[in-house]
């Protein structure tokens, strides 16, 4: 049914913290990741939607893709590739598609009730990225204001300097992996 | 001035975020760990589209894209 299938995808948050982030991008001159926002949007409609309900990777593809050496091969590379390059915007779409197709299943059955445990944690973390989100954007706003990146600092603003050395690339190239790794062991088809 | 308490005001969601993270990892914690609450919330495909796809532009975001650091 159409109309239900509407409601569904007006009813997930998802949906609604994408599209406001892609108008928050334009508003702040991004395009490059409004674009990026808008169609991540396009494609969580579509993920909600019934259309493309398959499995795409197989069992030994997903174990093969999350394992320690791809780690290690992929924090190696974007330590050694140089930054804002197009060698590494392709290495990025790559993980990109990859990522997608591994969390790209079908749900195991409906989904239980939480926990009140559960329930205490989603609201603690929920307030924490909320209230940063928040501090941040109005760093952007006052900066623009004021005329002055440095007198109201976006956290790009402070962490940019220290990615301009290996090291620091490396370091953020290692964390940003491993969450991810994380993130891709807890999503992938068990 | 206003520098120094926006770079505070960022430190103090990384203590409290830190300070939760160690707190719930302990056994008798009220609080689920991330761990316990990811595995949770991975569960719809829209949301493990959403958060992979946040996690990407958060690594698109510092290496990929070139940042403003200083009013043009």
């Amino acid at each position: 049914m159409p109309v239900v299938k509407t409601r569904k995808i007006l009813r997930n948050p998802w949906v609604w913290i994408f599209f406001s982030t892609m108008t928050l991008q334009i508003f702040r001159g991004s395009a490059g990741d409004g674009v990026i926002f808008g169609l991540s949007t396009l494609l969580i409609i579509f993920a909600i939607s019934d259309f493309a309900k398959t499995d795409v990777l197989e069992r030994k593809q997903v174990k093969l893709l999350v394992s320690l050496p791809t780690l290690l091969a992929l924090i190696a590379i974007l330590t050694v590739l140089p930054r804002h390059t197009g060698a590494q915007a392709a290495v990025f779409f790559l993980i990109l598609l990859v990522s997608l197709a591994l969390v790209w299943h079908r749900d195991a059955g409906p989904k239980l009730k939480p926990e009140k445990t559960v329930t205490r944690a989603r609201f603690i973390w929920a307030a924490l990225c909320v209230g940063l989100m928040l501090w941040e954007f109005a760093a952007n706003i006052l900066g623009q204001f004021a005329n002055s990146l440095s007198a109201y600092p976006t956290i790009s603003v402070l962490i940019d300097p220290a990615l301009d050395t290996i090291w620091g690339q490396g370091v953020f190239a290692a964390l940003w992996l491993i969450i991810g790794f994380g993130l891709l062991r807890l999503g992938v088809r068990r | 001035m206003t520098r120094l308490i926006t770079i505070v005001g960022y430190l103090s969601f990384v203590v409290i975020g830190l300070t939760v993270w160690l707190t719930t990892k302990r056994k008798d914690s009220k609080v689920a760990s991330v761990g316990k609450l990811f595995d949770r919330v991975m569960h719809h495909r829209a949301t493990r589209v959403a958060i992979i796809l946040a996690w990407w532009w958060v690594g698109w975001h510092f290496l990929v894209n070139e940042v403003v650091r200083e009013t043009p």
